[in-house]
């Protein structure tokens, strides 16, 4: 019997990790794009489950001094440290933000990214050719 | 036997059942399917053409009420969007979860025009980009043409459509709409009942399968044990009935075999060393037969084998070739180097019989032979025999009984002391239908351990009371061991004599043995009950066959008969003189009477009076007759 529970929680925690998967995986390629670094250290402001979940290669710190990037689940009460950081939203409501530079949400089921052009290159970013579709001027 | 007919019958509907059962909820699981999968595809055609057609009604109308650029319209006028998204919002319904319009910008990205989402974290603005994986907005635009998808890749999505509102014969925007998995999820619900059904149905099925082979285990496993015997591993008498319903007698020679002088081993070594031989000899017979050969131990130290005669002309080839390959094994059983032969009696007409028991009968009369001829030897029961001595003979016997063909011969028995015929030896004859005589080892062995040989028996003790009442002189009638051992036998003897122990005190009962005696204890309570009945006990044949001095001391003998091979010459061999004198004085030590048979000359009859034997008897005393 408890063989049996344990088959049907693992099956199920597989169908929901697909989805938290898919979010860890893109948010790897963007931190990785954005800081341009092969482990970027990563702050959260303040629980984002996917990265915390699968980090991949993302070094997650407590110090959002020594972060290269910021991903945000909120806008609200951001660390002053974080200030001058790289800030990537997960809602497009962040985007309202303009120090905020791009956000990956989830919107009708569906994936989303958006960077905007002009605050890529207030930061001196410049995207791989393969984020082109996600840059709105 | 019934119960084994009534289970193989049972397993034989169980064969037949099963690879049906198999079949059939094989063909009803794909029923299920295939059944699911076109009530399913009904149900959700149904959905998406009701929406199509909704699509359809509406892009007809934008075509018609709003001739001019959408795009362009709404970045110029608010009130237009609102009502545009009022408009598009009473389209929405449960099935719907999002409703909304692009447009294909100059870069091929595709934005919002409208969104009629509420949720306030789902609802796109005006404009904003829409990121798609699917290549349906792509086909739309060119084709001018509805697409359906099926989002695979998303977990809250079932169907997007993508129906393309056409202004001046280009597509100026999609009216895209998410249909909800939720609908997904009701058409599976709808479809519950008739797959609780089917599933009812299969575990069902599974069910009976899973008691049918578990009763075929279960069969299988029981069959193995009941029909092995236990000390050699190969099959028991049981597994005969289950062997001839399966299988033709006709495609078999048929073995009865026998292990020399067994008793031997189990008195000189134990009963351990016996079964140690017996398993070793098993062993081995195994070893010089076929898989479709089937060997069966009979009782005791004798054995079946079935020889599958495909490709075997001559029996005797297999029968010798097993028997010297025992004979050729040293046997090690507790420490102890054994060596042991075989009899073989064959039959390889068993089909010829009229039931097992008969063809049994035949290989066992050859046996017999083969024990008589000196064993460790093979006897084969061959055509000829087939007509004289055959299966017939049973019927034959009974037949001779019914028409009165069994008759008594009496020969005399000459006393030495009173110098006169004292009594009369009763021997049994048969006349066949032409009127020969028959002797009895031409039809005793065929009959034995049948009714018809107690029937026979009842006949010769019938007959002997008759002339005991009649005629005023004593008699000796044959009988074996192992009828004295036979309950029908001595109950007969009981019922006939118990009340006129007169009559009995005038009647010898000449036992003869033709095989060890094994229940000794048993011999003699029965030999006692005899004696106490008014019955003398003759051993005949003494000195041939099994018999030996314990006889004469363990059990209590009225009267000896000197075997006749020995008497045969006696006036010329020395050593025949020495052993007849031996005996002689030895059973007058034991005060038993002796009788010496086959006396054909009158020398003999001289030198046997010297030796004081008691009785005579033989030709030159006088012939059996029919009267006296």
């Amino acid at each position: 019997m408890i063989k049996i529970l344990f088959f049907i929680t693992f099956i199920y925690s597989i169908v929901l990790a697909s989805d938290i998967k898919l979010a860890s995986s893109i948010f790897n390629a963007i931190a990785i794009d954005l800081t341009k670094k092969d482990k970027p250290k990563v702050y959260l402001h303040e629980n984002i489950k996917s990265i915390q979940q699968y980090p991949k290669n993302l070094d997650i710190v407590k110090n959002c001094k020594i972060a290269d990037i910021v991903i945000l689940s909120t806008i609200k009460d951001i660390p002053s440290l974080c200030k001058d950081k790289i800030l990537f939203g997960t809602r497009y409501t962040h985007l309202k933000d303009k120090r905020v530079i791009g956000a990956f949400f989830w919107q009708k089921g569906r994936p989303n990214i958006l960077f905007y052009r002009d605050r890529l290159e207030k930061r001196y970013i410049k995207l791989d050719a393969s984020f082109d579709k996600y840059i709105e001027k | 036997m019934g119960m084994i007919l009534k289970f193989t019958k049972r397993f034989s509907l169980i064969a037949i059942l099963l690879p049906f059962m198999s079949i059939l909820s094989i063909v009803i699981y794909f029923e299920y399917t295939s059944t699911k999968k076109e009530v399913f595809s009904v149900i959700q055609k149904h959905y998406i053409d009701s929406k199509i057609e909704l699509f359809k009604n509406y892009a007809d109308y934008i075509t018609q009420n709003y001739s001019e650029n959408l795009k362009e319209k709404m970045a110029s006028d608010d009130e237009f969007i609102i009502r545009l998204e009022n408009e598009l919002s009473v389209l929405k319904d449960s099935e719907i979860k999002y409703l909304y319009i692009l447009y294909r910008d100059d870069d091929g990205k595709f934005r919002y025009l409208i969104d009629t989402t509420k949720e306030v974290e789902q609802k796109a603005e005006y404009n904003q980009k829409f990121d798609t994986q699917l290549s349906i907005w792509d086909n739309v635009y060119k084709t001018k043409i509805f697409k359906v998808a099926y989002q695979k890749e998303l977990q809250t999505l079932w169907i997007t459509i993508a129906y393309p509102i056409v202004i001046d014969g280009r597509v100026d925007a999609i009216i895209g709409s998410d249909l909800t998995y939720e609908i997904h999820q009701e058409i599976s619900n709808t479809l519950k009942p008739i797959e609780k059904v089917y599933i009812y149905v299969i575990i069902f099925i599974a069910i009976m399968l899973l008691i049918i082979y578990f009763l075929i285990f279960i069969y299988y496993k029981t069959k193995n044990k009941s029909f092995l015997d236990p000390l050699t591993k190969v099959y028991n008498r049981q597994y005969l009935d289950e062997f001839l319903q399966t299988k033709s007698l006709e495609n078999y020679f048929l073995f009865m075999i026998d292990l020399d002088f067994f008793k031997h081993i189990n008195d000189s070594y134990g009963h351990d060393a016996g079964d140690e031989v017996l398993v070793a000899v098993s062993h081995e017979i195994k070893l010089n037969i076929r898989t479709k050969d089937v060997f069966i131990r009979f009782g005791g130290e004798e054995f079946l084998l079935f020889v599958h005669n495909k490709n075997i002309k001559d029996p005797a080839i297999v029968g010798n070739r097993i028997r010297q390959a025992v004979e050729n094994i040293v046997i090690n059983a507790h420490n102890n180097q054994i060596k042991i032969t075989l009899s073989l009696g064959v039959n390889p007409f068993p089909h010829h019989s009229k039931d097992i028991d008969e063809a049994i009968k035949i290989a066992d009369e050859q046996l017999y032979i083969a024990k008589t001829l000196g064993r460790n030897r093979v006897e084969i029961f061959t055509e000829n025999t087939s007509e004289s001595k055959s299966s017939k003979r049973i019927s034959d016997v009974q037949l001779a009984i019914d028409e009165d063909r069994i008759k008594f011969a009496f020969q005399p028995i000459y006393s030495i002391k009173s110098n006169k015929i004292d009594k009369y030896e009763m021997l049994i004859r048969m006349f066949d239908i032409n009127g020969s005589i028959v002797t009895p080892d031409n039809f005793l062995p065929s009959v034995k351990h049948t009714q018809v040989y107690i029937s026979l028996t009842q006949l010769l003790i019938d007959t002997a009371l008759e002339v005991l009442i009649k005629e005023n002189i004593e008699l000796s009638i044959n009988l074996d061991l192992q009828d004295i051992l036979n309950d029908d036998i001595m109950n007969f003897l009981k019922l006939k004599f118990l009340q006129n122990k007169t009559l009995a005190s005038r009647l010898t009962i000449e036992v003869l043995e033709h095989e060890e005696i094994n229940n000794f204890s048993l011999m003699k309570e029965r030999i006692n009950i005899l004696k106490d009945m008014g019955f003398k006990i003759a051993l005949d044949d003494f000195g041939s066959g099994y018999a030996n001095f314990r006889y004469l001391m363990e059990l209590n003998l009225d009267i000896l008969k000197i075997d006749g091979t020995i008497i045969q010459g006696i006036s010329k061999d020395v050593p025949a003189y020495n052993i007849v004198k031996t005996i002689v004085g030895f059973a007058k030590s034991m005060n038993i009477k002796t009788v010496a048979e086959h006396v054909e000359i009158k020398e003999e009859m001289e030198v046997l009076k010297e030796i004081d034997v008691d009785y005579l008897q033989g030709y030159y005393l006088g012939k059996p007759a029919f009267d006296f």
